[in-house]
């Protein structure tokens, strides 16, 4: 007979040794080498948001959208040298973690915060930030409100596991504001019940609500993004902990796109440069000979990935200033004045030497 | 050889040795490795210490409401709490009306036999999830907005922000010693049934047992009540707009939408099939015990309470046992729908601690402890309904 006594006991022990079996497979934190699973699959798989304009739209048949996106394709630019030899996946804020330490994609782009605490306790490393970005709240244009310090007393629509709920929280109790939360889990829900007025205020990214704003506005809501910005959240790519090879090229490539526009390296005149680089750091960027000489090669890969991998970027992608402008400008993002605006342009934007 | 292995499996001792060998065998390795991992990484558990980081509103009790600040592990517990204060009603709620509809389905009235078999047919084939989408996307969105005042004003509102109720609130720190003396007047009032029933069947008259029960409770409520200078009172819920001009509830208890269309569909979903043990247990009844009954001259009301329930019961009770436990399970879906419930709660802190086995095994022990718990429930009612 198992009585319930004996019946928890041996659940806990069942427990115990299932947990010990999981945490003993997590801990051995080999060195991984995603560039050569890469290599070997033939394609790179990219996990990204799937309804968020401007950042990462996937479509019905599997093509995608956005400036995530275009970082994706840049990615299999620089392994393949053919920017469609990439897969797109899915990541919504509940899973995105878990699908990379379990390896279902090799690289997360998808407008995900670099946070100390993510980055100390989850399996994750990040890249350089391809956008600067914070928590803002929009309300609709006939609330009379002119700043989130108005807000005393409303709620306020969030998506449920970002960073912009501890943002929001931080922001009010500071101030000694009141707010009630209304969470949601996916960014169509959170829309609906912002159309509806189940909240006075809609909080996310501050660029995440302008690409909102955008799409509101088609559909006949007009709404304001309120000017204050609630928190820093510097979004770029991230790849596992303990796989420094991949987490290079990564790197590399993003930064390798701020400096091609740094320099004035663009899709068109890309290949005129790479025959007859202006300059020494551009000449480096792509990987050839400056005036002649020997050609730079500067070991991103380690010989696995050309070390023209930047031309093949650029030629297919285009710089930072291209991809921006094809993605994020079109809903209403302006760059110029921006944090995102090169640090010659008095931005953010500055990317270590490629030498 | 053959034959002589056949006979050792036909022997019933060495059977046995061949699977306590094995079983020994297999528990000894899984004991090994489990030591051997724990010596090797050690849980880390300081994360439970650190704050939440963001308030979650969603609980229908204040005391469940979890502030930024609390740490971790009250969040999760917090969670535990909000779990178990929809599973709890919605056991009660999916009972009784499981109970009507079972009972409608048995009548002879052909209306509501075919209302009640369109209702257990649509609702145990809709899947559970679905339907809580359907409550909080469909139904809660289009309800008036809030400063349209819907509803009986100054008791209840109803709105796209949630349902406003009357409430209990604490009006000194007394109200804990009144629950301890409500708690004692059920015990009263229990022992005073049970001293009439013993004078009823000495005597042979009927002295009432159930009225003195409620009586004694009523009285011992009330008595206390006043001692206690009233410790509790009742709140009511106002519409209020801020200076900026938002509308907020105040007062009173407001059911948000994740708690209503998770205890709505957790009701609706669950008395479908309770309906059907109900009805299928009654007709397990052989007829000839309602026959008997007949004969005996007992009028329809007496042959269903004293007849036919105290043995379709003893029908039921494991059918139900079942089914209280899938409710609890199934109150995870929630967080599909954001209310604060337990898996919602620890992926919060999973997204950003990510501590994904500290967190998930405590999400296990509290689905193994409640679910023991009303198992513990369940078969002791089995007990007390068993023939003697």
């Amino acid at each position: 007979m198992v009585t319930p006594k004996r019946l928890l006991t041996l659940m806990t022990l069942l427990l115990v040794a299932l947990a010990a079996a999981a945490c003993g497979g997590d801990s051995e934190e080999a060195r991984g080498d995603t560039l050569g699973e890469i290599l070997d699959r033939g394609n790179l798989v990219c996990g990204i948001k799937a309804d968020t304009p401007g950042f990462g739209v996937l479509n019905p048949d599997g093509t995608a959208d956005g400036n995530d996106v275009e970082y994706c394709r840049a990615l299999a630019a620089a392994v393949f040298g053919d920017k469609d030899k990439v897969e797109f996946k899915e990541a919504t804020s509940a899973n995105r973690f878990e699908l990379l330490a379990a390896k279902e994609i090799d690289v997360l782009i998808r407008t995900t915060t670099w946070t100390a605490s993510r980055d100390a306790n989850l399996n994750v490393a990040f890249a350089p930030t391809t956008f600067y970005d914070g928590a803002g709240v929009m309300v609709k244009a006939d609330a009379n409100v002119s700043s989130v310090k108005d807000l005393n007393g409303a709620t306020i629509c969030i998506l449920d596991g970002t960073s912009t709920q501890g943002a929001v929280s931080d922001f009010f109790s500071e101030n000694g504001l009141t707010y009630s939360e209304l969470t949601l889990q996916a960014n169509p829900e959170v829309r609906a019940s912002f159309i509806n007025d189940q909240c006075d205020g809609w909080s996310s990214d501050k660029s995440q609500l302008g690409g909102h704003q955008f799409t509101l506005k088609a559909d006949g809501v007009d709404a304001v993004v309120l000017p204050e910005t609630l928190s820093k959240e510097p979004l770029g790519p991230s790849v596992r902990d303990y796989d420094s090879e991949w987490e290079d090229v990564v790197r590399w490539v993003v930064n390798g796109m701020i400096i091609a526009e740094e320099q004035g390296v663009t899709m068109g005149n890309v290949g005129q440069m790479a025959a007859n680089p202006p300059n020494n750091t551009v000449a480096r960027l792509l990987g050839v000979g400056f005036q002649g000489g020997a050609p730079s090669n500067l070991g991103i890969g380690h010989g696995r990935i050309d070390s023209t991998f930047m031309q093949d970027v650029i030629a297919q992608v285009g710089n930072y200033g291209e991809a921006y402008e094809r993605t994020l400008e079109r809903v209403g993002l302006t760059r110029a004045g921006s944090p995102n605006a090169s640090y010659l342009d008095g931005g953010l934007l500055y990317a270590p030497p490629m030498r | 050889m053959k034959q002589r292995l056949q006979d050792i499996w036909r022997h019933k001792r060495s059977r046995y040795m061949a699977v306590n060998v094995t079983v020994g065998a297999l528990g000894g390795i899984v004991a090994g490795y489990v030591a051997y991992s724990i010596a090797v990484n050690f849980f880390d558990f300081d994360f439970l210490f650190a704050p939440y980081g963001s308030p979650d509103r969603s609980s229908i009790f204040q005391a469940l409401d979890i502030e930024a600040s609390d740490p971790r592990w009250l969040g999760m517990l917090k969670g535990a709490g909000n779990t178990l204060s929809v599973v709890g009603f919605a056991i009660v709620s999916a009972s009784l009306l499981g109970l009507a509809i079972g009972v409608a389905r048995l009548t002879a009235h052909p209306l509501m036999n075919t209302l009640g078999n369109l209702y257990v047919q649509t609702f145990r084939n809709l899947p559970l999830l679905l339907i809580m989408f359907f409550f909080a996307f469909a139904v809660f969105r289009s309800l008036p907005q809030i400063e349209s005042r819907s509803g009986v004003v100054g008791v209840v509102y109803v709105s796209n922000r949630g349902l406003a109720l009357p409430w209990l609130e604490a009006a000194s720190s007394l109200w804990t010693l009144w629950a301890l003396a409500l708690a004692a007047a059920v015990a009263l009032a229990w022992f005073a049934r049970r001293w009439r029933l013993q004078e009823e069947l000495r005597t042979g008259r009927s002295t009432h047992p159930n009225t003195w029960g409620v009586c004694v409770f009523l009285f011992v409520a009330a008595a206390t009540y006043l001692a206690l200078a009233a410790p509790v009172r009742v709140t009511l819920p106002e519409v209020t707009q801020s200076a900026s001009g938002f509308y907020t509830y105040e007062g009173g208890n407001v059911l948000g939408l994740g708690y209503m269309s998770a205890f709505i569909s957790l009701t609706l979903y669950f008395s479908a099939f309770i309906a059907e043990i109900v009805r299928g247990s009654i007709q397990a009844v052989p007829h000839g015990q309602v026959e008997a009954a007949t004969s005996l001259g007992l009028s329809p009301y007496q042959r269903f309470t004293l007849i036919v329930l105290p043995q379709a019961l003893r029908i039921m009770i494991p059918l139900l046992n079942n089914e209280y436990q899938n409710t609890n399970k199934d109150s995870t879906l929630a967080h599909a729908i954001a209310y604060g419930e337990i898996v919602l709660i620890s992926n919060r802190i999973v997204n950003n601690a990510g501590n994904l086995l500290q967190t998930y095994i405590f999400i296990f022990l509290v689905f193994v402890l409640t679910n023991l718990i009303i198992s513990l429930v369940m078969n002791s009612i089995n007990k007390s309904v068993r023939i003697r």
